[in-house]
């Protein structure tokens, strides 16, 4: 799994160095070092990441010094950066994310990693709890977010169980997620740290709901949130 | 029969359109400030600031880049509403500063009026840089690299442009507006039709049911909608010419925006995001044939 993550980093490295050395450069040659010799985020984008391009000692002499357009530059490089993406998604055929036709996938992978990352989140935060509909009874005429030392679980407004719940009354992977992206909220009012553990504070009112066996919390031994954007 | 492939293009150049509003989706994964420097895009009468609650931001204007004024600032609990900023002094530099919380994404987008206007426009590249805190690192779906993200010849599912459902209570739809790379030979050939194209999918949080789309929207005229589905499809459109003439020239000018749509309860969970991977038009034309000289 940490190939398939180091691949997608180093390529994304990889393409904010190349827009870089497309915006900086005014020479194929210049843009072509630039791009390979380029650190971004503390990734190596060149030689030193993942992705192994251009060879170990490149003559860079064999590249235009003529000052040409930014289009020419672009054209210039996306026989790398294609590169780069090929040997991307071969890195996750090796592992094994592979689609229908056999072509290494990302989206085999990020469903993969998803279900992976939701296994550890219940292992690491276990929780319990039913839902009594207190949002539709006890806490009617009191939105969960006017509630003593409550965060309305889903939204500003009140508690939607309904939405929650995908027509189960069991805890279920809706209400991890949602403790995850407290925790990746890393929002003072949505969290705490105990034991050096950052923890979601209560999803339901006391005595109401879904919560997190505290006691049992264990550090996720990997980063949970890896993904930006999805 | 050939295919010229117009990528999108690095270029500040300004937004076509003032009204709708467009807007820029800026995804970090640090707690930091990111500045943009705009040279100066001077004489202006206003400026303005959208975002969306999650951040808080600065606008400051310098003549050496070094002496900063702020100009205006507002934090978490103020963003959202537009705020108008009508100011005499003109500046060389104007920047702003967006500070968003470690794991957060905002949406944010600077806008100018020129000097003699009368509808804002959007402004967008600049140089981006980080400033101050650990880890500061760009995502790659921001105002200035955006383009970057969807020009590759070879599709490419890492990067994107996307538009988040989450903390939208209802619907919405964001774009960008990109030029595209420039043909410079005036004589290549007969163009036959053109064709606006891209690569997206949707993606359903939570208990969502609802459908995000992806509109094409050629030099001000919508040309196509989309509704979006779950699996990476390529969609396109014919462009009329009554929308860009069959010339270069037009070609040359084409400024295209994407826009894509999304869902939200308000909360994190329940929203449907767009995706965008790939973007670009293609221009199908008649190569002009060179005659051929015989010698004897």
């Amino acid at each position: 799994m940490q190939a398939c993550r180091d691949a997608i980093d180093s390529h994304r490295a990889f393409n904010e160095a190349r827009i870089t050395a497309i915006s900086s450069s005014s020479t194929i040659q210049a843009a072509k070092q630039s791009l390979w010799n380029a650190t971004v985020g503390g990734i190596k984008t060149g030689k030193g990441g993942v992705i192994i391009l251009p060879p170990p000692e490149p003559n860079w002499s064999i590249y235009s010094s003529t000052q040409v357009s930014q289009d020419e530059i672009k054209d210039a490089l996306e026989d790398d950066r294609t590169q780069a993406t090929v040997d991307m998604y071969q890195v996750f055929a090796d592992n094994g994310f592979v689609d229908e036709n056999g072509n290494g996938s990302l989206f085999v992978f990020k469903e993969w990693h998803d279900s992976m990352v939701l296994t550890i989140c219940k292992a690491c935060y276990p929780g319990e709890g039913t839902c009594d509909w207190c949002g539709q009874t006890a806490f009617i005429d009191q939105p969960c977010l006017s509630a003593p030392d409550v965060i309305s679980a889903i939204s500003e407004l009140n508690c939607r169980h309904t939405e929650i719940m995908n027509g189960t009354w069991e805890i279920d992977d809706m209400v991890y997620l949602i403790g995850m992206s407290r925790i990746k909220s890393q929002d003072p009012a949505l969290t705490e740290v105990i034991d050096g553990i950052v923890r979601p504070i209560s999803i339901c009112p006391e005595g109401h709901g879904f919560h997190i066996l505290q006691d049992e919390v264990t550090e996720p031994p990997i980063d949970l949130f890896f993904w930006t954007g999805f | 029969m050939a295919i010229f492939y117009g990528r999108p293009n690095y270029d500040n150049t300004i937004s076509l359109s003032a009204n709708p509003i467009t807007s820029v989706t800026m995804n970090t994964m640090s707690n930091d400030y990111l500045r943009y420097v705009f040279p100066g895009f001077v004489p202006i009468k206003g400026i303005r600031l959208y975002g969306t609650t999650g951040g808080s931001f600065v606008i400051q204007g310098s003549n050496n880049e070094t002496l900063w004024t702020t100009l205006l600032s507002f934090a978490t609990a103020d963003a959202g509403p537009v705020l108008d900023l009508p100011f005499g002094t003109t500046y060389t530099y104007y920047d702003y500063q967006i500070m968003i919380p470690s794991g957060g994404a905002v949406i944010v987008e600077m806008q100018y009026m020129p000097d003699g206007g009368t509808k804002y426009q959007q402004f967008t590249g600049g140089t981006p840089y980080t400033t101050g805190g650990a880890n500061a690192s760009l995502g790659f779906d921001n105002i200035s690299l955006n383009y970057g993200v969807i020009d590759e010849v070879t599709l490419d599912e890492s990067d994107y442009v996307w538009r988040n459902g989450s903390g939208v209570y209802g619907a919405a739809t964001s774009a960008d507006t990109y030029n595209f790379t420039q043909q410079s030979n005036p004589n290549l050939g007969t163009i036959n039709s053109i064709t606006i194209n891209g690569y997206g999918k949707l993606i359903k949080n939570g208990s969502s049911t609802y459908d995000s789309a992806m509109g094409f929207v050629v030099n001000g005229t919508s040309v196509a909608y989309f509704t979006l589905t779950a699996t990476d499809t390529l969609y396109s459109a014919t462009i009329p010419p009554s929308v860009v003439a069959h010339t270069w020239t037009a070609y040359n000018s084409l400024i295209a925006t994407l826009s894509l749509s999304c869902w939200g309860d308000s909360g994190a969970k329940n929203c449907t995001n767009s995706y965008c991977y790939q973007f670009w038009i293609e221009v199908d034309y008649s190569p002009n044939i060179v005659p051929s000289v015989i010698l004897f």
